[in-house]
């Protein structure tokens, strides 16, 4: 069994090299930049930039359509509840009780392209920096809310571990199933009841181990010295670099050009 | 033929960039009785290999014959009755409330009555030499080598024809290495379950199979009883493997003093003891 997640695609782009705060900031203003398009020139242009971007990151054409995949039911399910309840003036079709109009059509396709646009964007982010980096910068971002106590290195550690440990369970999980089978259990049950009971025997085990796990780990990052985030200093320092400058120029550009064609269009 | 194995190849994640050929046309046979060990080093595909032996994994070519039955779909669960498994450090699968809840386990769908059930669990129990009063103890609350034989009883009390060990003796000290190594192999002596041993040590294999599979890079590099496949010890070598230490030392004393014509194939202590009492008693005596 193999779960792939936070699925880092070590391409060795310009990207890749890119601070991870700056690529987390990018994001953002990707993503707000995409909620503001209201018009099909803005999806155009919006669709050209994210594919220019996949093209700069050297990620294959392919990874476009895996990272769209796990949502396109989620996209599918709310395309057709709108489609019969917005409303509009222009009826294209009418039958007994349903009546489609053309704005609710054009509606949904926006709403289609807008979440596909935005998990496309998402996933440049994780499959361009790898999860020690992405926490060591949210870290740095967050790190100004330490006036107002807020644990920036502690919720920082604490992704970083359980990012760590998503594979290790799922080995885990799949040894512990096995084993079970092995002595007698029977995961395919229909009845139910019966199947959820039949987990019992595999959370259990995981569970302890869960906790064996988190308390080895608790010694050694003691035994290592570990005191929490003060005073503590980093093995790769985050930089500002010509990279960072010059993709917060170009997010700029692009997150203007949409705003500007929100208010002239 | 109680276990035999046709052209076995099986690939990991296959059709994606990390696709890793496990097992590569393995053939094999095992007979009732045997007490066969599997060697090879870490990634050799071992633990692939006798995963298919219950059909926890599925081929992607060949097949497996268990009785003389081909091990396919429809039959599967009948037969993975009669392969118990116990895989490596068994103790963190129990999850019962107690020892004998744990080791009932594997009976739940037979469909016995308590007195019949209890039997089975007793024997189970006294077979890898639990304590009976232990039976209403917490699992928590016993010993790593305890829980070990908790999770092995918890195997053989659905009685197996063959019995498969991954490292059954992974993280023991000598003392509890010896005692599971013991009940296993008494398991077959007097329970006559054949015993399929997956190990790293050369020593454990030595002294306790009648038969080896040498494993390298998802092929069988060797088969054969245990004093023949350990003359090879440069080929062993060469795929990262060793011959049993005894052997290393009978292997220099014989280079060292080449007058006495030491013996060098000693494979266990009790071979070592032959070859010695032989040297100081003199010829023929």
């Amino acid at each position: 069994m193999t779960i792939s997640l936070g699925q880092y695609i070590p391409t060795k782009s310009v990207v890749h090299r890119a601070d991870p705060r700056t690529k987390f900031l990018a994001m953002i203003g990707y993503m707000v930049a995409v909620m503001l398009i209201e018009t099909f020139i803005g999806y155009g242009i919006a669709t050209l930039f994210v594919i220019s971007v996949y093209l700069v990151a050297k990620l294959p054409m392919k990874y476009v359509f895996k990272s769209i995949r796990p949502v396109i039911y989620i996209v599918l399910f709310t395309m057709l509840i709108n489609l019969f309840i917005h409303d509009g003036h222009t009826v294209w079709f009418s039958w007994r009780f349903i009546t489609i109009y053309k704005e609710s059509v054009f509606y949904c396709i926006k709403i289609m392209l807008r979440v596909i646009l935005l998990v496309m964007g998402a996933s440049v982010l994780t499959y361009t920096t790898a999860s020690t980096s992405l926490t060591d910068g949210l870290e740095s971002l967050m790190s100004p809310l330490k006036i107002i106590r807020f644990p920036a290195h502690d919720i920082a550690m604490m992704m970083s571990i359980a990012l760590r440990f998503i594979p290790t369970f799922a080995d885990e999980l799949d040894r512990i199933v096995k084993a079970q089978m092995a002595r007698g259990a029977d995961f395919d049950s229909k009845n139910i009841i019966k199947k959820v009971r039949s987990y019992i025997p595999v959370l259990i085990p995981l569970f302890v181990s869960a906790w064996r796990r988190a308390a080895d780990l608790a010694n050694a990052m003691n035994a290592r010295g570990y005191r929490g985030g003060e005073g503590r200093t980093k093995y790769r320092v985050l930089k500002f670099t010509l990279i960072d400058l010059v993709m917060a120029i170009i997010m700029i550009l692009f997150i203007s050009l949409i705003v500007i064609l929100r208010i002239l269009l | 033929m109680l276990l035999r194995v046709e052209n076995l190849s099986y690939t990991y994640m296959k059709g994606t960039p990390f696709e890793k050929k496990a097992l590569d046309d393995v053939s094999l046979e095992i007979e009732k009785g045997d007490f066969v060990g599997i060697i090879g080093h870490t990634g050799c595909g071992k633990s692939t290999l006798v995963q298919h032996f219950n059909g926890l994994l599925k081929p992607d070519s060949g097949n497996i014959y268990i009785n003389d039955q081909c091990v396919n779909n429809s039959n599967i669960k009948v037969l993975r009755k009669s392969v118990g498994f116990v895989f490596q450090y068994p103790e963190h699968q129990l999850f019962e409330a107690t020892v004998y809840k744990d080791i009932a386990f594997g009976l739940k769908g037979e469909k016995l009555t308590k007195a019949e059930e209890r039997q089975r669990v007793i024997k189970a129990a006294t077979a890898v030499g639990l304590d009976l009063s232990l039976l209403d103890n917490s699992i928590y609350d016993l010993s790593g080598g305890q829980k070990r034989r908790v999770a092995v009883a918890g195997v053989i009390v659905m009685n197996p024809d063959i019995l498969v060990l991954d490292e059954p003796a992974a993280g023991l000290d000598p003392i509890g290495r010896d005692e599971i190594l013991n009940f296993i192999k008494n398991l077959r002596d007097e329970y006559g379950i054949t015993i399929i041993l997956v190990s790293h040590s050369m020593d454990d294999v030595a002294k306790y199979t009648n038969k080896v599979i040498v494993m390298n890079d998802g092929k069988i590099e060797m088969i054969g009883a245990p004093g023949k496949v350990f003359t090879n010890a440069a080929r062993l070598r060469e795929i990262g493997l060793d011959v049993p230490q005894i052997t290393t030392l009978f292997a220099k004393l014989s280079e060292k003093f080449p007058e006495y014509n030491i013996n060098r194939e000693v494979f266990t202590l009790e071979d070592a003891k032959a070859a010695l009492l032989k040297l100081i008693g003199g010829e023929g005596k």
